[in-house]
């Protein structure tokens, strides 16, 4: 070949260089009607789930109380968890990074915002029991707990107060993840009080809390509600206390 | 210029529009939404997919790697968009559902507004996803459920029922007798997010583990459930 032919020859690998990259992108971003997913690369860290994982929280979704007494560090937690919610992300790594070390003002915060979310929120209301029971720390923490465990059960995801009329197939088809949704705070706040309990049975402590954890258990035993009933035998079980 | 030179560069143009469609097909691949699902709806099963797409672990029980593969947002995402092309709209002929397949549309699967107005925790909200779309599967005669067993009892030798009507699951199609079946494949997929997945969070970790118990009970054949509790390390 001549020397014009290897420049022609060079041109044309860089032409290609620049396409390849952009078909890629029109076939990853659609140029049609079509709506593509997106493939993150790959990470250790969890990815949010929402494109816009910084969205503001909305009004509809978080009723949240004035933070009145809270210090700065609470108010960035609060602020987060109120992202959280309005992004739907259960994956925002922030939950396992900056919501820990709750300070008691913090969680007391949080257990009036779960008192201001309406109650179909069964998500938001069960995240507030998983942060709040994964450091059961004092007396607030346990009663908070069981006030959610004496809460009227949920009849319904679209309105709590009302039950679902009787079944059509397509209903009973899923309707256990329904109703493991409807009770999603109660069966969270059940777990929650079966693991403390374990992580202080496992570390050998006779921790000041094990008592109340275990009576409310026993009292979750006669919750009118069977799911509840059940999930307090199941953990009580795993515990080894009948 | 000599005449093979012009030949190379378009036998190369076509061979880059070729090789990277079959790139966007492998890992970029569409789904098509129809046009009366709901802007929100449509975001909020992109971001679903997403996140499951992002998801990351180090192992995968058996009965995992035979319906899945790994542990790993790709293979999730390749797997469902296998089943899955065109997302649709429909009341599903209830009030409480959140998704449903009609046989008449393959490779379709049907959102209601629940799926959205439900406050329901992601990774349980996504796993009824993958039940429905496993149920697209029309060489498996769509992997039809079977009927609950009379009387249909519990570990504790109660009645299964639901618990907001009372309505006693016996004798509904609302079982399954595979562990490959849309249940097992879905209580199999919850199980690895929640022994195995690397970067969820602990959240995630708990509601996978939540939600797959629940599904577990609707396996009826004795030695499907045993293989599936060997295979979650259950007792």
């Amino acid at each position: 070949m001549t020397k014009k032919n290897w420049i022609i020859l060079a041109i044309s690998a860089l032409i290609l260089a620049i396409l390849i990259p952009a078909v890629s992108h029109w076939a990853r971003h659609g140029l049609g009607s079509g709506v593509t997913l997106s493939h993150p690369e790959s990470t250790d860290t969890p990815a949010p789930s929402s494109s816009e994982p910084e969205a503001q929280p909305s009004a509809t979704v978080v009723a949240t109380p004035t933070p009145q007494g809270l210090s700065v560090e609470d108010r960035r937690k609060l602020s987060i968890l109120n992202e959280i919610f309005a992004s739907k992300n259960d994956n925002d790594p922030r939950m396992d990074s900056d919501l820990v070390n709750l300070s008691p003002e913090l969680k007391k915060t949080m257990t009036e915002k779960y008192q201001h979310l309406v109650p179909e929120k069964r998500n938001e209301r069960g995240t507030l029991v998983f942060l709040i029971g994964r450091e059961l720390k004092d007396h607030a923490d346990v009663d908070f707990l069981k006030s959610v465990l004496m809460e009227k059960p949920c009849l319904s995801l679209s309105d709590c107060s009302k039950p679902v009329s009787m079944p059509s197939e397509e209903e009973l088809h899923l309707a256990g993840m329904n109703e493991t949704t409807a009770n999603y705070p109660q069966l969270m706040a059940i777990r929650q009080m079966e693991k403390a309990y374990q992580k202080w049975a496992q570390a050998g402590v006779a921790h000041p809390l094990s008592g109340e954890v275990v009576q409310a258990l026993r009292e979750a035993l006669h919750s009118p509600n069977p799911r509840v009933a059940d999930e307090a035998r199941r953990a009580l079980d795993t515990i080894g206390i009948n | 210029m000599s005449k093979p030179l012009p030949a190379l560069f378009l036998f190369l143009l076509s061979f880059t529009f070729i090789s990277t469609g079959a790139f966007a097909a492998h890992s970029h691949p569409d789904l098509q939404f129809d046009r009366d699902v709901d802007a929100s709806l449509k975001q909020q099963i992109l971001n679903d997919l997403e996140f499951m797409g992002s998801l990351k672990g180090t192992k995968a029980t058996p009965l995992h790697r035979k319906i899945f593969g790994k542990v790993d947002g790709r293979t999730y995402l390749r797997w469902f968009e296998d089943r899955v092309s065109t997302v649709g709209k429909n009341l599903c002929g209830s009030d409480t559902a959140v998704a449903c397949v009609l046989s008449m549309w393959p490779n379709k699967i049907w959102m209601t507004p629940n799926y959205t107005k439900f406050s329901q925790p992601q990774i349980a909200r996504l796993s009824v996803i993958y039940h429905e779309a496993r149920h697209t599967e029309a060489d498996e005669g769509f992997w039809p459920h079977a009927t609950c067993p009379k009387p249909f009892l519990n570990d504790e030798g109660k009645d299964v029922r639901s618990i907001w009507t009372g309505a006693l699951l016996q004798g509904e199609p609302a079982c399954d007798v595979t562990a490959f079946g849309s249940y097992g494949t879905q209580t199999i997929l919850l199980k690895n997010i929640a022994m195995n997945c690397s970067n969820c969070t602990e959240k995630v970790r708990a509601d996978a583990d939540l939600f797959a118990n629940d599904q577990l009970i609707r396996i009826i054949d004795p030695s499907s459930k045993a293989a599936m509790k060997k295979d979650f390390g259950m007792p």
